[in-house]
This record gives structure tokens, C-alpha cells and sequence, in this order.
């Protein structure tokens, strides 16, 4: 997980699911679990009709042609101290290229006319990156296209700034912990550039040499971070998870993995999990459990009920989550 | 030991939740007011019902003309009418009291979005009725016959009114839960009018059924 201030971490881990996104596979993780404060949330769902009448008619032909699933969230990413910010700029730039195609042909592009037609190097994507998304039982596993992603420094909530007051007693503020060199620190420096060297020895938190709370100017001229900033992700989900291995087929009731049968009514993923959000502990639905009985395992004696609960984690943790 | 529940072949019929406050919470007074909101979905028969906390209610006739325009007419002749539409758009709110109202509450939200979505047959086809619903909401949202009207939900949207924060649990699995306190729904969709033309070819008296006086 991405360096957050410890008592927010805390307070996540106890009650509240980060956000979770990853390309799919775990060892490529784009943007680690990460606890907002999220602001809005929505998710549309648009089926597709084509809706056409003859002349006079009182009512329409009909035609269906799929139902599409897209996901608004906007939270805030809030820093306590100058590395917090960082790495919000971090995360916030690692998701902004998601939107982007992978560019990997190069060619060119003409402009002008006429004899002023000039070919400039031009890059050509393909695809972008589909992204998997987990959120608590919101988001569960969820294959999308990052399709637009609002970054806005909040000027209100004010930024973590360069300071070149020059000190001669910072060392001396905190002794060095024991064990260490007599006199580890340079003697003199500005107070921006004193609290970058303390945070980095202490390994972000540590609070040996520097506080959480007392990393609030840094060294580094011309730069500002934000204490705030304000995302705003819109998601379009597609078929299958890269995560829980998932199968892309079609969304709907019955279908090929209900075995074909055209009388099922059972939800089409028949993995006895809640579609489309998670509901904890308790069985899943009816018609989301699986038509297919499997035995459990043997060495299985916890009952039922914790057994489904466990479902997800389990997964995940399978996959190293 | 092996599952023994049986395979998921009847429909879902999901009430409103009933446990609530001895009777005092919003699905007790919906209850005891006959304030259901019923959507069915045509393909599969699944029901799912909640309490009407219906916060806006559109319902929108429009006609399409058949125009003709003319050198030197002053304006265009309406030859006939193209034909009509009925569209409906409504908002609801969901809202839970309590961490097992929440739980019921998203599986009867899980319902009513999985009914977005079309029955499919052997080859993963989508069926003809797609993703129609059958929607029954008191005297707004109703055919002439006193029961719901069939829909093509062009638009869910689901939006949790996060203001009202979340109920969360104990974290006694290392699942996370967040349940919204108070789901907002908005619906929009274009209905299908049963009706069977009288000796007047006119729609019968009783079309759009409000429930007004003689209807």
C-alpha cells in the first residue's frame, strides 16, 4: 500500500476498503490500495433499445442491443505532510496516462496545404490499458477503461511550500536515536531541505528524526504540493475480471454458463457472488447461487453463511491481495 | 459434505424488507400505505419491490408530426400525426436502518440492476424481450387496467446520497462492507400503452390512469 498518513491508514483498515487499482495482474500494480474521501459516486446503467415505429402506430417495434455499464467517482486525496502529497502527484499521474492509448508506432502527420504540406513525427496508439478495480463491495474485481480522469488542486485547502529559512539548530531539535553517529547532520541548511533529509532517513514514519505532522516544507525550489486534490474518474466497465479469472461472456439470466439451459433464471456468472455489488457475510441471492453442486472441501467445518462471506477475500487472497 | 441447495429455475421474488423497527421504519409504513414500488422483469419473471419513496415523477406524451413545407405557405401542413411516445422518468430513494436492512437492500438493488440486463438462451443470445420490466408504482405508474406498465429502461442510475453517510460492519470478514445509508435511484424509460382501440379508435377513458375522479 502507498505511503498515507498513518492515522487515516488506521482508521481505513478498520471500517473502510481502499480503492484498489491494478492491471489486472498483482505484481503489476498501478496504483496501490489507497483510502478516499469519497465526494460522489454513481454508477449508470444504459441498456440500448432501438425503438422504431411504423406510421401511426401506437407502439414501437423493439430491439435490444445490450445494456453498457460506466462508474462516476469523485473523491479527494488529502495530505497531511509534504511526502503524502507526492505521492497523490504520483498516484494522480500513474491513473491520468490510463486515459491515454498505449503509443508504441511512430509516424507522421501532414499539415499545411498545398506546397506548404510539411509530415511532422507523430506518435499512433493502440488500446489503452484495461484496468481492474476493486472497492470494497461497491467495485468488486471490476475489468473497466478509464475513460476520463479530472485532476484539480484544491488552491483553497493551500500547498506544502519550498523554505530556505536557514537553521543552524536543527539537529538538535530531535537527538539522534541511539546507536547513531555522533552528529549525523549537517550543521547548517535551510528548514525546507533539513525536513526532506529527516523524512527520507526515517523511512517515511518512523518519527524518529522528523514527525508525520511535522513534514511540512521542503527543499526543493520553485515546487509546490497541494494539500488537497480534488479526482474526479469515470470508468467503463467491461465483460470479465483479469483478477478473479472471470470469463468475458455476456451478462443476463441463464445462458451457456448456466449450462445452456434456457429455462435457468439463474444469473449468468454462477460463481455464488453478488452481482454487482457484495453483500457480506450472508448467502448470495437465489438466483446468483450455482446450478452446478460441487462438493466442498473436507476439510470445510465452518458453516455455511461465514463459508460464503469468505468468498471474495479468499479469492483475492489467492491472488496475493 | 456436499451443497445441497437447489439450482436457482424459479423466479426471485424479492419483498420489501419487514424486519425493520418493529413495524415504526419506512418499509412498515409502505407496507401498512400499499407504497410499493414492483419492477418485473418480463424475461424471467423475477420480482423486486421497495418501499415507493418515489422523490420526482415525470411523465412526458409527445407527438411527432408529419410536416410538409410549401413555396409561399406562410407555414408548414400537418399532414398526420407520426405518433406518440410515452416516456417516464422517476427518482427513488432506497434507505436502510440497519447493517442487515443494508445487506437485504443490496441484494434487492443487485436484483432490479441484474434486470437491466437480457435473459439469454443456450448461445448467450439476448431474448427478444431484452431487458423490458414490468413497473408498477400506486396510481402514477400504472396501465389502464390497474397494473404496471412494460418499459424500456434506457437509463439506470444508481447513486448512493453520500451525505448520509455509510453503514459499515465490524469488518468480521476481511471483506470490507460500505452500504449507503440512502440510495437514490433515477429511472428513465419509454413505455409500451396497452390498450385496445374501441369503436371511437380512441384511447379509452381510462388512459393515462392517475387514478383521477371517474377513472
Amino acid at each position: 500500500m502507498t505511503y498515507q498518513y498513518s492515522p487515516i491508514k488506521s482508521i481505513g483498515k478498520r471500517s473502510y476498503a481502499p480503492l484498489t487499482i491494478t492491471t489486472g495482474t498483482p505484481a503489476d500494480s498501478i496504483a496501490e490500495a489507497k483510502y478516499i474521501f469519497l465526494k460522489d459516486y454513481s454508477e449508470t446503467y444504459a441498456a440500448k433499445w432501438d425503438l422504431t415505429r411504423d406510421p401511426g402506430a401506437l407502439n414501437p417495434n423493439w430491439s435490444y442491443g445490450g445494456t453498457e455499464r460506466k462508474i462516476n467517482m469523485s473523491f479527494t486525496l488529502g495530505a497531511r505532510n509534504v511526502a503524502e502529497s507526492k505521492h497523490n502527484l504520483a498516484y494522480c499521474a500513474k491513473l491520468i496516462k490510463k486515459t491515454y492509448l498505449n503509443y508504441l508506432e511512430e509516424s507522421t502527420r501532414v499539415v499545411g496545404t498545398g506546397a506548404g504540406q510539411v509530415g511532422i513525427p507523430n506518435l499512433f496508439g493502440v488500446n489503452p490499458d484495461v484496468l481492474s478495480v476493486n472497492f470494497g463491495n461497491l467495485i468488486q474485481d471490476t475489468d473497466v477503461y478509464l475513460t476520463k480522469f479530472n485532476f484539480e488542486a484544491d488552491f483553497e485547502a493551500g500547498f506544502f511550500t519550498y523554505d530556505d529559512t536557514a537553521i543552524d539548530n536543527w539537529p538538535m531539535a530531535t537527538p539522534p536515536p541511539a546507536g547513531a553517529a555522533p552528529n549525523p547532520w549537517p550543521t547548517i541548511g535551510s528548514r525546507g531541505l533539513a525536513q526532506d533529509e529527516r523524512w527520507n532517513r526515517d523511512h517515511e514514519g518512523h518519527d524518529a528524526y522528523i514527525s508525520e505532522q511535522g513534514y511540512v516544507f521542503h527543499g526543493k525550489k520553485g515546487k509546490v504540493y497541494p494539500r488537497s486534490i480534488n479526482v474526479q474518474i469515470e470508468m467503463h466497465a467491461i465483460l470479465g475480471s483479469s483478477v478473479t479469472g472471470e470469463p468475458a461472456s455476456p451478462l443476463g439470466f441463464g445462458g451457456k454458463s448456466r449450462g445452456g439451459s434456457t429455462v435457468s433464471k439463474g444469473w449468468s456468472l454462477n460463481n455464488d457472488r453478488d452481482w454487482p455489488h457484495g453483500t457480506g457475510p450472508i448467502d448470495a441471492a437465489k438466483y446468483c447461487q450455482p446450478n452446478i453442486v460441487a462438493p466442498s472441501s473436507p476439510n470445510d467445518d465452518s458453516d455455511e453463511s461465514d463459508n460464503v462471506g469468505e468468498r471474495s477475500s479468499s479469492l483475492r487472497s489467492s491472488i496475493g491481495r | 459434505m456436499a451443497d445441497t441447495r437447489p439450482p436457482p429455475e424459479g423466479p426471485e421474488i424479492r419483498e420489501i424488507y419487514t424486519d425493520s423497527l418493529n413495524g415504526i421504519g419506512n418499509p412498515a409504513m409502505a407496507e401498512k400505505l400499499g407504497a410499493i414500488l414492483s419492477f418485473t422483469h418480463i424475461g424471467t419473471g423475477h420480482v423486486v419491490k421497495f418501499p415507493a419513496a418515489i422523490l420526482s415523477f415525470t411523465d412526458s406524451h409527445d407527438a411527432a408530426l408529419s410536416k410538409k413545407y410549401g413555396w409561399g405557405s406562410a407555414e408548414p401542413t400537418v399532414d398526420m400525426t407520426q405518433n406518440s411516445t410515452r416516456k417516464i422518468s422517476f427518482t427513488f430513494a432506497v434507505a436502510s436502518a440497519s447493517i442487515e436492512e443494508a445487506r437485504y437492500n443490496a441484494q434487492s438493488i443487485n436484483l432490479l440492476i441484474c434486470m437491466m440486463y437480457s435473459a439469454l438462451d443456450a448461445r448467450n443470445t439476448p431474448s427478444i424481450n431484452g431487458s423490458r420490466i414490468n413497473i408498477k408504482g400506486m396510481n402514477f405508474i400504472q396501465d389502464i387496467y390497474g397494473e404496471g406498465v412494460d418499459a424500456f429502461i434506457t437509463t439506470l442510475v444508481y447513486k448512493p446520497d453520500l451525505e448520509n453517510g455509510l453503514i459499515t460492519s465490524k469488518r468480521t470478514s476481511s471483506s470490507p462492507e460500505m452500504y449507503p445509508t440512502i440510495i437514490k435511484f433515477s429511472i428513465e424509460a419509454e413505455v409500451l400503452i396497452r390498450a385496445i382501440a374501441s369503436a371511437a379508435q380512441n384511447l379509452p377513458d381510462s388512459y393515462p390512469n392517475y387514478g383521477g375522479s371517474g377513472q
